[in-house]
Formats: structure tokens, sequence, C-alpha cells
């Protein structure tokens, strides 16, 4: 009898403890979790989570995605030229368990018909510890704010998190827009036998992705942008295999129908690794000409909802001529 | 990622050993730990197992060639009529061949994956005017995880049974437990075989006490690592591997600064190492007892790295000090210097060994063989001159024993132990002398005055979190060194008390534990030696 | 063991060596004053210390380091 007492107490003893852990965890999140998703707020990776604070079901295609997302899609270019809205949820060397909690924020308040995924990402090779500090962050945002105690006030401890802000580039990025250094593309998609296989961890989230996508009724749509440094024939293979296991559209723009012509010599910002404006600006119109003959998205140009999309489009415009850039 | 405070380790892989170590039958539990053991250290560095379990079968039939070798000199002794010095100096021969060619053969592994490459570069200019080439890079093979350490442990394996300090081993298997446990691996401690072995081998269950205690001295070493060590580190890094040039002010900040990273980091995993050597039934020795009370450099070497400071003084020390050629020296110097001074003269040359080796163990480079001619020098001066200031103090009216003397002689140490970090953190000698040239020619207190200090990598409010936690170790130490155990008086509050504290922590470290955002992990700094 | 005694206070003055089985542990002989005390001990008692008998467990008492001397006496004939 005397035992059984004193089992039940260890273990209720254990779970006391469990739930003062959880409470703390729980509690901490919410005072240091950035009360708006703004950079000034103490927001990480605030363009990308930008998406958060566009009005709800606005968005009508996500790209998700690393550096190549976020300097090859426009998403302004695509509503100038297509009426398409669209959102960049990139991030510098993305890994695929940040792309599940970028996709599951940005699904909660957008209904989205296409998810685009740019490929370079899936390879990308993935620690499982990293992987469970992603997972526990998303579960308490105390494991990724924490060093914001540096910066608390008031109203962290009192204001409700609001996400009321939006990237006025929808996520793609200008930084080296008009730099120029040429690539060496002379081993640029050389044929080979080779097959470079997706890992079996990032086969698990890459299933993942498409499986919240179906539950969104969204499509997820494969993308490889041109880059002579991070694409190759055995990975198109690799990629195109995995496409067809997953039963989703690939479209490589560096090889076959769907190619898009990169002029190596001016339209790279790094010798190859990533385009630069010009090199988006093609990238962009090819991809929304792919989705409007393809995928059944709506044109809101005309439709006044939409009017704020009209603004960001001048405001756009603007910065590219100041840029010095071609604005057609 | 080598570390033994990463998610994985923590969250899956210690708590899975614990559980399958408890589930196990008694007999099978310290199978289960060096199965652990083993897949802990293939994880990191694969095939290279095969290195240690070179020198764990190597001591092992070491062991067993000298145990036979000491039963059959008994037998011979017992027969009156031979001549017993002859035989004990026959079978001293052959025992010193067996445990020659062991330690030879186990060091020469060390020497050849960790030094030769740097041997090789030294050699290079040496020999090139004689027309020698010499290849350059090494083996090429890597280094094994931890084997500075585990060698350490298996030499001295080796030449205890030679000394008869332990029984012959005839268990591989709890060998190699002894060489391989998980918790020591990468940074020791050190431990000697009759410390260690048995207990590891007895397979005690684990007890609450037991557990609640070591995963309190574990998070205890985690908060240090990462509150503290990974805080400092990006200060450290920026001034030791950055390319600005910086005054001597804030060159000094960086040695003590380093200093502090260095004992933060190196003392947090011992504790991470002792609190799950208990968690499994065993005591682990200490490697640091309050290193910065210590009044001399001597003493300070008692107080850091305390297994490393006992290896050398048991294996090197007193062996080269009583082999017969140091010995006639010695004697020729007391004639000469006296009783006292004599064989401290003579001790400098076995000092002289244990700080080349101590130099060297660290690592191949300079900055370690100057860092370890740095503390000889202290050493032995400080060795030689210890009669004579003990005979002017009186005149000088200093209270040799006054609390006045032993605060000065605290702080002179301090100044000394960071001018040695300062020269260990270089990455090279010419480094090394380069930075001590900016602490004495270019000090001076600018960057502090205008602000610089704290865009540097630690803001004012990570410089105060630093100064909260030294204050916390500090009050803690000074307990320990008057005698008192705060730790002990702790754990006699009651268990909701105890769990809550512990909560407390763990709270704090994920609150103000440096990681995530632009903070990068720091692999435990003890395991690249 | 009175000779030993007198080694041990002109090495170290000011020290209680009577009684105490603690010398080696409490740190009141280090490792530079073993060796002065063990070459003294050699002159003193021609005898010869190895480097095996330096354990603490030898020394940590006058009891115990005139045990090692007179085991080491005897040994040597």
């Amino acid at each position: 009898m005397m035992r059984v007492a004193r089992g039940a107490r260890r273990v209720l003893g254990a779970l006391a403890i469990a739930a003062a852990v959880i409470a703390l965890l729980a509690l901490s999140s919410r005072v240091v979790m950035p009360k708006n998703n703004q950079t000034e707020f103490g927001q990480i990776n605030a363009a990308a989570n930008g998406v958060m604070g566009e009005p709800a079901d606005t968005i009508d295609v996500l790209f998700l995605g690393d550096s190549e997302a976020f300097s090859s899609f426009s998403p302004l270019q695509l509503w100038g030229e297509q009426g398409i809205t669209s959102y960049v949820c990139a991030t510098s060397a993305q890994r695929l368990y940040y792309t599940t909690s970028l996709l599951a924020r940005a699904l909660e308040n957008q209904g989205p018909r296409v998810v685009v995924l740019e490929t370079n990402c899936i390879f990308s090779p993935m620690s499982v510890g990293d992987a469970a500090m992603r997972a526990l962050s998303d579960l308490f945002p105390v494991f990724e704010y924490h060093n914001r105690w540096k910066s608390l006030t008031v109203d962290d401890f009192v204001g409700p998190v609001r996400a009321t802000w939006a990237d006025d580039l929808k996520g793609f990025r200008l930084d080296h827009a008009t730099q120029v250094k040429p690539a060496d593309a002379t081993t640029y998609m050389q044929e080979t036998d080779d097959v470079q296989r997706l890992s079996r961890f990032n086969w698990l989230y890459l299933q993942e992705i498409k499986r919240m996508c179906d539950a969104a009724g969204a499509r997820l749509v494969l993308v490889s942008t041109p880059s002579t440094v991070n694409w190759n024939m055995a990975r198109h293979r690799g990629m195109a295999q995995a496409a067809s296991e997953l039963m989703v559209d690939y479209y490589d723009l560096n090889v076959g129908d769907t190619k898009v012509e990169i002029d190596w010599s001016s339209e790279t910002y790094d010798a190859g690794d990533h385009l630069n404006l010009s090199g988006a600006q093609k990238v962009t119109s090819a991809v929304g000409k792919i989705l409007r003959g393809s995928y059944d998205i709506a044109d809101h140009r005309q439709d006044a909802a939409y009017d704020g999309w009209n603004d960001a489009y001048a405001r756009y415009r603007q910065r590219l001529s100041q840029l010095g850039a071609a604005t057609s | 990622m080598k570390s033994y405070f990463s998610l994985m380790v923590l969250g899956l892989f210690v708590p899975a050993a614990v559980a399958l170590y408890q589930l196990a039958p008694r007999r099978a539990r310290p199978l289960v730990l060096l199965a652990a053991s083993y897949a802990f250290f293939w994880s990191i560095s694969g095939k290279l197992l095969a290195f240690l379990l070179f020198s764990t079968l190597s001591v092992w039939a070491t062991g067993l060639v000298l145990e036979e070798l000491q039963r059959r000199r008994a037998a011979e002794m017992r027969d009156p009529d031979v001549d017993r010095r002859v035989v004990k100096r026959r079978f001293a021969r052959y025992m010193r061949a067996a445990v020659a060619a062991c330690v030879v053969a186990n060091l020469g592994v060390l020497a050849a994956l960790k030094y030769l490459a740097f041997f090789e570069a030294v050699a290079a200019p040496l020999l090139a005017p004689l027309g020698i080439e010499v290849p350059q890079g090494g083996l090429r093979l890597g280094v094994p995880i931890g084997i500075s350490f585990y060698t350490l442990s298996a030499v001295s394996y080796v030449v205890d049974v030679y000394r008869k300090t332990s029984p012959a081993d005839h268990n591989p298997v709890r060998l190699a437990l002894f060489l391989a446990f998980f918790p020591q691996i990468m940074e020791g401690p050190i431990a000697r075989y009759n410390e260690t072995a048995c207990s590891l081998w007895s397979g005690r269950p684990v007890t609450a006490e037991n557990l609640f205690g070591g995963t309190a001295r574990a998070l205890w070493g985690l908060a240090k690592k990462l509150i503290v060590a990974d805080r400092v580190n990006v200060f450290v890094k920026t001034v030791f591997d950055g390319s600005a040039s910086v005054d001597g002010g804030v060159v000094a900040l960086a040695a003590v600064l380093y200093t502090i990273q260095l004992y933060c980091d190196f003392s947090g995993t011992m504790d991470f190492a002792v609190g799950v050597g208990r968690i499994f039934g065993t005591r682990l020795p200490e490697n640091f007892r309050q290193p910065f009370a210590s009044r001399t450099a001597s003493e300070f070497w008692q107080r850091w790295h305390v297994t490393l400071g006992a290896w050398f003084r048991d294996y090197v020390f007193y062996p080269v000090s009583l082999s017969k050629p140091i010995k006639r020296l010695t004697n020729g110097s007391r004639h000469l210097l006296g009783n006292r001074m004599g064989p401290l003269a003579a001790s400098g040359v076995a000092l002289a060994c244990v700080w080349f080796g101590n130099g060297l163990w660290h690592g191949a480079g300079g900055q370690y063989l100057l860092f370890g001619a740095y503390y000889f020098v202290l050493i032995w001066l400080g060795g030689l001159m210890a009669p004579l200031a003990e005979r002017l103090c009186p005149r000088l009216g200093i209270d040799h024993d006054g609390a006045a003397w032993h605060a000065w002689q605290r702080g002179r140490t301090l100044v000394v132990i960071f001018i040695g970090e300062l020269i260990f953190r270089a990455s090279s000698a010419p480094e090394a002398l380069g930075l001590l040239g900016t602490l004495a020619s270019g000090f001076s207190l600018a960057s502090f005055a205008d602000g610089t200090v704290f865009s540097m990598g630690m803001d004012a409010a990570d410089f105060g979190v630093v100064a909260c936690a030294v204050a916390v170790l500090a009050a803690v130490g000074r307990l320990r060194e008057r005698g008192a155990h705060p730790v002990r008086r702790a754990w006699e509050l009651p268990v909701p008390v105890r769990a809550a504290a512990m909560v407390a922590l763990a709270f704090v470290i994920v609150i103000f534990g440096a990681y995530g955002g632009s903070y990068v992990p720091v692999d435990p700094m003890y395991a690249q030696f | 063991m009175d000779a030993i005694l007198d080694i041990l206070e002109d090495l170290k003055s000011g020290e209680d060596y009577r009684g105490r089985t603690d010398l080696v542990d409490a740190r009141v002989l280090d490792s530079l004053t073993i060796l002065a005390l063990t070459s003294e001990l050699e002159d003193t008692f021609d005898i010869s210390i190895p480097a095996v008998e330096i354990v603490a467990a030898n020394f940590n008492s006058l009891e115990a380091i005139w045990a090692m001397v007179q085991r080491l006496r005897d040994e040597d004939f």
C-alpha cells in the first residue's frame, strides 16, 4: 500500500513538474513573441513572415524556398503582367523544416491556389537536431525569441500579438538588382547519367508539404530557377523522379521546353549562384505564363478590392526606375 | 557538430541510454554502456574506432604479459639457490621492455595521427638545406575523438600494472568500458583504472537520488556553457580571429573573457560528465577545484584540469626525477647548492619534460609550446624563489600568512593566468607574442570610454549577464574554499524545492542561453585537444 | 623515525608532522618537497627509492614513510 502511495506521489510529482515547465514555456513565449511581425518589433525573417500581414484570402500563389526564390520571383511583376496576387516566403539557406513552418503560418490566413516550391532547398542537408529545434520553436516560440529579453517593453507583457505588416516587395529582394558578376556556363547542365537522390529525411518533409497543400486545397508545384552553381543534370533527374513519385508538376527552368534563356554574362550578380534583376524579370515572366496557362488563377487587375496591389505596383515601378532598370 | 550539449544528445541519446541501462539485467548493464559509448564514438569518428580498439587491446595484452612476468619472477625467487638480485634485474628488464613497447606504440599512434603534420612542417625548413625533402600533410586520416584523453588513461593503466598499483585486468570488455565511457571520451576527466573501472562494471541501478543529483549537475554545466561560455565566445572570436586591429585594453579584456569562457566551457562539460557518470552510479574524478583561488602558478595546476596535472606528475615528473641520470644530477647539485636548492635545481629537468609534454599535449602548435615554456619558467622560478621569499617577508614586515599577502598572491596569479590563456588562444606563437606586445605597449582604455567594446559581439546587457554569472560562480567557489558544501546543503532541502530550483535553472538557460539567432553553436573547446 | 621528522622539518618548517595521516592528501607535501625528501631519505638510509614508491599511501604519514624506508632497506640487504 505504501509502495503504491509512494509511486503515485512520484508520478504526480513528475506531472506537476511537467505542467510547471509547460506553463513557464508558454507564458514566456507569449512575452517574448514580437508584438507585430516587423523587424522593429524583433521579428525574425520579417519579409518572409510578412505574408501574415496580408488581408485574408487574398494571396493566390505562395512562393517558398531559399535565396534562389527571393532573388528570382517578383510578385509585383507578376501582378503587373498577369494580375496574379502572390507572396514570396523565402529565407536564406532555407531548410525544409522551416519551409513547413512558414507554409503553416501562411495557410492560417490564406487559401492559395498554387504553392510553388523552389527546388534548391529540397536538396539542402538537414540535421535531425536542427529540425527538432525548429519543431520545438514552433511549439514554444521562446526558443526562437528568447534573445528578446534584452529589448522587452511593457507592451510585450500586456499587449497582444498582431501581424499587420507586409513587405512592400511582397518578399522579393532588390539588394543586388543591378550588380553584375558573370558566370562560367561551360559545364552548365552537362549531360550525365547520375541521379542525385533526396535523402530520406528530406523526402519525408517534402511529402509533408504535399500533404499540407492537399489539405488546404492548393496545388503544389516544383520549380527550379536557373543557376549554374546550384543546378545540374543529376539534380534535374533526381527532382523529376521525386516529382513524379509525389505526383506534382515540375518545371525546370534550366533545361528543356521550360528553359529560360539567361545571359550568364550579365544576368547574375554572383557568378551564377543567383540572378540579378534582369534575370529575375525573365524568370518571373516565364513563371507567370506557366501559372496563367496551366492553373486556374484569377486575374484581379480589374477588381477594386485589390487596389492596394495597384498602389504597391506603382511604387515598385518607381523603385525600379530609380535603380535605372528597365520597367517594361 | 560534436558536442554533448546538443538536442540529440541531451534529449534523446542520454535518456535512451539511461532507460536501456536501467531496464537491462545487472550483468548486461555495463555492456549497454559500452555499446552506447561505441555508438557515440562511431557517430563522431566512424571507422577511427579502430584506434580506440587498438589501444584497448594493446594495454589489455600488455597487462596480462606483465602479470605473467610477475608470477614467473615470484616463482623463480622462491628457489633458494638463485641470486635474487640477478633474477630481479632480469625480470625488471623484461617488464620494462613490455611496458615501453606498449607505451611507445600508443603514444606513437597519438603522435602519428595528431602531430605528424606539425612535425613535418617544423622539420621541412630545418632539413631543406641538407637536401632532404620532408613530405607534408601527415597521415590524412583524421584524429579520433578523445585520443589525447583515452591514450593517457590507457598508458596510466599499463604503468599502474607495472608498478603493481592495480592488478592486471583479465577482462578486455571491462577495460574497454573504462577507456570508452562516453561522458569522458571527449574531454576527460582522465581517470585511473582504480578510480572508475570496477565501478563502471558493477552495473549499479539508477537510483532516484543519483538521477536527480546527476541531472542537476549536468544542468549546472549546461548553464555555464550556454549562458556564459557561448556568449563570451562571440567577443573572443572577434578579437582573436577577426582582422581588425585592437588596442591593448581590448586585448586585456579579451584575455580575461577568454579565461572565463574556457573555464565555463570546460568545467561545464566536466559537470555534464560527472553528472551523467553519477546517473550511472559511478563517481568520476573532479577536474576543477576553485582554480582562481590559487596563490601560485604551481597551485593553479593542481586546481585546473586536475587529472591532467596529476597524470603528468605521476607518469612524467616522478619517473623522470627519480631516474638514474637525474638522481645523479640531483646529488651533484646538492653538493653544490645545498640540500634545498640542489633537488629543486635538478627537478628543473623533470619540470621541463612535464611542461613540454603539457604544452604539446594541448596541440600541435608553437603557441602551445610557448604556453608550456611560460608555465615552466614561472613554476620553476617560483619554486627556487620560495625559500628566499620566506626569509625576506619578515624582514620587509610582510605577514606571510596574512590575508593581505594572500590577496596579493591571488591577484598576481590571476594576471599570470590571464596572460597564459592569451598565449593559449592565439593561433600561433608569433601571434601570441604580437598580442602580448600590443598588451604591453598599446594599452589604453579608449575602447572602453567610447563604447567600442560593446559592439564587438557583446552589448552592455550581455556583459551584465556575464558579470552576474561570474558573481554567482565566485560566491559558490568562495563557499567551497572555506570548506562549506553549498550543494550538499541545498540537497537536503525537500524534493519540491529542489525540483523547483532545477526547473528555474532550466528556464534561466532557455531565456539567457546564447543560442539561436546570430549565435553559432560552439563545440566543447577541450575536445579539439 | 625521528630522523625522518628532522628531515621534514628541515625541508619545510612550521608544520606539525606527527600524528597526521594526510600529508599528501592535504597537500602539505607537494611534489617538489617529496622529491627533496626522497633525495634526503636515500642519502640518510642508503636506499634507492624508485618511482613506483611515490604514491600517497607511502607518504601520507610519518609511520608510512618509515615503513617504506624499512621495507626498501630489507629488500636490498
